[in-house]
C-alpha cells in the first residue's frame, strides 16, 4: 500500500498526455500503474518486493546478531556498537511509520490488552446507567463502564437533578467530540481537554443550583469529570500514533537499560542496600512505579506514583533517621526509576502532563512527585560521566559493558561480579549459618539446663535423704502406746500420729481415722482431756471391721 | 498560577540553594517549629504545605524543596516552572553558596520574568562570627534584583516566620494585581515540560 503511494508520488510528474508505457515497450501505460503498462508494472512491483524482502532478511539477521552480541556481552553492550545500532533503529522507525501503527505497536497493545483484561468491572448495571448508548461505541470496556458508573455515582452530590444530567451530558458530548478529533495535533487535544476542565470548573462555581456545593464537593466533582473523561479516552490519548511517544519510550527504555550498572553510591543516595528492610521497601517502590503504567486516568497514575514516593521516604527514613529533603529524595527516586525501568515511561509522563488537571500538577503533593519524576527522567536522559563523578573513560567502559564498576561495600565476597541472586544466596547462606550456630547454642543450653535440672533433682533428693537420715521418720509411738496401754495395734497408732507430725506418705489413712473420729457424735459427749487415746482406739476399733 | 476564589489562594514556593545551606531546616522550622528534632512528625521535608490567613484571605502555601547538588542544577527549570515565589537560601559562612544564589536569580528572572516573587535568605546567622558574605553586599544585591533580603537562623528561629509572611504578602499583592490574565496562562506555559529536546517532525510526503 505504502510503496504504491510512494510510487504514485514519483509518477505524478509524468505528464498525463504521455499515454505510452514508460518502459517504452510500446504498449499503453496507465496512471494507476504509475504510467507503465500492466506487464512492466507487475515486473517492477515484483522486483521492489523482492528487494524489500531481502532488506527485511538483512535487517532480521542484523537484529539477531545484535541480540546475540548483547547476550554474550554484558547487558550494557549497546553503547559500544552505537552507530550500528542507531542505524538499525532509524531503519526500524522508518518501517514503523510505513506500516502505520497496527503492526509494530505490539508493546503498547500488549499493555493495553493486559490492563483491560485484568480489571473486570461489574457488568451488572449496564443498561440502566447508560442513558445514551451511542451508536459509535456499542460496548464499553469493563473499565470504562466502571468509571461511567462511578461518575454517575459521583454526580449524586449535586442536588439539582437537571444540573447533574446537564453535567453528564456535556461530559458525554465532550467525549464524542474528542473521539472525532483524534486527528488533531496532540497539543490541541490537550488544550481541548484543559478547556473542558476549566469550563466545567466555571460552571460548577457559577451555576445557581450548584451554590450549595462546598469547595470540597466541587473539587470532588471535577476529579470525577477528569477521571471519567480520561479513562474513556485513554485509548485515544495515551501514546497516540500521531506522536513519536512510542519511539521515545523505546529509546528511554534502552537508555535506562544501558545504565543498569549505576549504583546508589554513585548517585549519593545514601541508601543502605544490604539492609533487608530497605530491600523490601525498594521492591515495593519499584512495584508501585511500574504500576503507574497499568492505570488509566492521570489521577490513578499519580496515586501510584505517590505510593512509590512514600515508600522511598520510608526507605530514606530507615537509612538516614531524619526527614528526607529533596537532596536525598531526588537521587533515591532516580535510583528507583533506574532499577524499575518502567515500561512506557515517557508516554506516561506525557499523558499526565497533557491531560491531568493542571491545578493538580501545579500545587499538590502528587504534582511535586510528578515534577521530581520528570527531573529523574531528564537526569537519566542527560546523564554523563561528570554527573556520576566518574572519569570519561570509566563511564564509557561501563556504558559499553566492557567493565563493571567495583562494588564499594566490602563484603566477604570482594569481587563485584556477583549478581543479585548470588548475593541473596550468599546472604541466605550466611543467615543459615547464623541460625545453625544459634540452634547449636540452644541445644547446648538445653542440655546444660537438663543437667542442671537433673543435678537439682538429685540435690533435692539427697537433701531430703539427709534430712530423713538426720531426723528419721520412724518416731516410735512409744508415749501414746504407754499412755493407752494397748500395744496390740501399733499401726493404728502410727496412723493417728501421722497428720500431726511430718507429712507422711500414708497421711490419707490417718486423715480418714481423724474424720471418723470427728464424725462420731458420741465422742462429743466424752470428756476430752483425759482419755483421747481410748476414744481413738474405740473409733479405730469400730471402723476396723 | 495561583487559583483564587472560593478555595483561597494557592501559591507554589520553591526553595533553592546549595547542598548544606539549611533549606530543609528552614522549612521544617517554619512548618513544624522544630530544629534537628527527633520528634518531627513528617516523614519528609521536601514537600510541605502551610495554611495562612492574611487579612481575611485564605492562603495555601505549597513549599517545594529542590535538590541542591551541582549535578542537578540543570533540572532547575522543571522545578520552578509555574512557581509564584522562590526563596533563595545561602549560608553566610559560605561565599560560594551566595554565588550560586546569584546564578539562580539570573535563571529565574530569565525563565519566569518579573512574575515570580523573590526572597533571599542569608541563613545561619547564629554563626555570625564566621561570616564570609558581607551583609551590606548581600542586601544591596537583593535590592538590585528586586528581591528582599532576610537574615535567618533556623536554629535560633530568627527571621523565618517574617520571611515567609512577607513573601506571602507580596505574592498576594502580585496575584490580585494580575488577576485578569491569570486564567489564560496555563495552556501556554505548560509546554515547557518536554523532557528531551524535540527532534524536528519529519515532513509528510507531499502526495495528495
Amino acid at each position: 500500500m505504502s510503496s504504491l503511494k510512494r510510487g504514485t508520488r514519483k509518477g505524478l510528474h509524468v505528464d498525463q498526455s504521455e499515454l505510452l508505457c514508460k518502459n517504452g515497450c510500446g504498449y499503453y501505460g496507465n496512471p494507476s500503474w504509475q504510467g507503465y503498462c500492466s506487464k512492466c508494472y507487475r515486473d517492477i512491483v515484483q522486483k521492489s518486493r523482492q528487494r524489500q524482502i531481502e532488506s527485511d532478511h538483512e535487517y532480521a539477521k542484523r537484529l539477531q546478531q545484535q541480540y546475540a552480541a548483547e547476550n554474550r556481552g554484558s547487558p550494557g553492550a549497546s553503547g559500544g556498537s552505537g552507530s550500528g545500532r542507531e542505524l538499525s533503529f532509524s531503519k526500524f522507525e522508518e518501517k514503523k511509520t510505513q506500516h502505520t501503527g497496527s503492526k509494530t505497536r505490539t508493546v503498547k497493545k500488549l499493555f493495553k490488552s493486559k490492563s483491560s483484561s485484568t480489571v473486570k468491572g461489574s457488568p451488572s448495571q449496564e443498561g440502566k446507567l447508560t442513558p445514551q448508548a451511542s451508536p459509535k461505541e456499542p460496548v464499553l470496556s469493563p473499565e470504562s463502564q466502571k468509571t461511567v458508573n462511578e461518575f454517575i455515582e459521583g454526580l449524586r452530590i449535586v442536588r439539582s437533578r437537571a444540573f447533574a444530567q446537564e453535567l453528564y451530558k456535556s461530559a458525554q458530548h465532550f467525549i464524542h467530540r474528542m473521539q472525532n478529533s483524534a486527528y488533531l495535533p496532540i497539543e490541541e487535544q490537550s488544550e481541548m481537554v484543559h478547556d473542558f476542565y476549566n469550563s466545567m470548573s466555571e460552571r460548577l462555581q457559577k451555576h445557581p443550583t450548584a451554590g450549595g456545593l462546598t469547595a470540597e464537593q466541587q473539587a470532588q466533582l471535577l476529579d470525577g469529570v477528569e477521571k471519567h473523561i480520561t479513562t474513556r479516552l485513554h485509548q485515544l490519548l495515551f501514546c497516540p500514533s500521531i506522536t513519536d511517544d512510542e519511539q521515545r519510550d523505546l529509546k528511554l527504555q534502552d537508555r535506562i537499560r544501558s545504565l543498569n550498572w549505576v549504583t546508589p553510591q554513585m548517585l549519593d543516595t545514601g541508601i543502605k542496600e544490604d539492609d533487608a528492610q530497605v530491600q523490601g521497601l525498594t521492591d515495593q517502590a519499584i512495584a508501585a512505579i511500574i504500576e503507574v503504567g497499568s492505570q488509566r486516568s492521570p489521577q490513578e497514575k499519580l496515586s501510584c506514583l505517590v505510593r512509590c514516593c512514600q515508600h522511598i521516604f520510608e526507605l530514606l527514613r530507615v537509612s538516614h533517621d531524619a526527614p528526607a529533603s529533596a537532596d536525598e529524595f531526588l537521587p533515591a527516586l532516580i535510583y528507583i526509576t533506574l532499577r524499575a525501568n518502567p515500561p512506557l515511561l515517557h508516554s506516561n509522563v506525557q499523558y499526565i502532563t497533557r491531560f491531568a488537571n493542571p491545578s493538580r500538577l501545579m500545587a499538590g503533593e502528587a504534582g511535586y512527585y510528578f515534577t521530581n519524576l520528570c527531573c529523574a527522567v531528564a537526569f537519566l536522559e542527560s546523564l554523563d560521566a561528570q554527573a556520576l563523578s566518574l572519569s570519561q573513560e570509566d563511564f564509557d567502559r561501563y556504558m559499553s559493558g566492557e567493565a563493571v564498576p567495583p562494588k564499594p561495600q566490602q563484603n566477604d565476597q570482594a569481587d563485584g561480579y556477583t549478581c543479585e541472586g548470588l548475593i541473596l544466596m550468599q546472604e541466605n547462606i550466611k543467615g543459615l549459618k547464623e541460625l545453625n550456630a544459634k540452634h547449636d547454642k540452644l541445644m547446648e543450653d538445653a542440655k546444660q539446663l537438663q543437667q542442671e535440672m537433673q543435678g537439682f533433682r538429685d540435690g533435692v533428693i539427697k537433701q531430703i535423704q539427709d534430712v530423713l537420715a538426720r531426723t528419721p521418720l520412724d518416731i516410735k509411738p512409744r508415749q501414746p502406746l504407754q499412755l493407752a496401754g494397748t500395744p496390740d495395734s501399733p499401726n493404728q497408732q502410727d496412723l493417728l500420729l501421722s497428720p500431726s507430725t511430718v507429712g507422711y506418705p500414708q497421711a490419707g489413712a490417718g486423715l480418714q481415722a481423724v474424720t471418723l473420729d470427728t464424725e462420731n457424735e458420741d465422742n462429743l459427749n466424752l470428756p476430752p482431756p483425759l482419755v483421747p487415746q481410748v476414744v481413738s482406739t474405740q473409733a479405730a476399733d469400730s471402723s476396723g471391721p | 498560577m495561583a487559583a483564587g476564589g472560593a478555595r483561597g489562594h494557592q501559591f507554589k514556593v520553591v526553595l533553592l540553594g546549595e547542598g548544606c545551606v539549611g533549606k530543609t531546616s528552614l522549612v521544617l522550622r517554619y512548618c513544624e517549629d522544630k530544629f534537628n528534632d527527633k520528634h518531627i512528625s513528617t516523614l519528609q521535608a521536601s514537600f510541605l504545605t502551610k495554611k495562612l490567613n492574611i487579612a481575611g484571605k485564605r492562603v495555601n502555601l505549597a513549599i517545594w524543596d529542590t535538590a541542591g547538588q551541582e549535578r542537578f542544577h540543570a533540572l532547575g527549570p522543571i522545578y520552578y516552572r509555574d512557581s509564584n515565589g522562590a526563596i533563595l537560601v545561602y549560608d553566610i559562612t559560605d561565599e560560594d553558596s551566595f554565588q550560586k544564589v546569584k546564578n539562580w536569580v539570573k535563571e529565574l528572572r530569565k525563565m519566569l520574568g518579573s512574575e515570580v516573587t523573590l526572597c533571599i535568605a542569608g541563613n545561619k546567622i547564629d554563626l555570625e562570627k564566621q561570616r564570609n558574605v558581607p551583609a551590606e553586599e548581600a542586601e544591596a544585591y537583593a535590592t538590585s534584583v528586586g528581591a528582599k533580603h532576610f537574615h535567618t537562623s533556623a536554629k535560633l528561629n530568627k527571621g523565618v516566620e517574617e520571611m515567609f509572611l512577607d513573601l506571602t504578602k507580596r505574592m498576594l499583592e502580585k496575584d490580585t494585581n494580575s488577576k485578569p490574565d491569570a486564567t489564560a496562562k496555563p495552556g501556554s506555559t505548560r509546554r515547557n515540560i518536554q523532557i528531551t529536546e524535540d527532534e524536528p517532525q519529519e515532513q509528510k510526503s507531499g502526495c495528495c
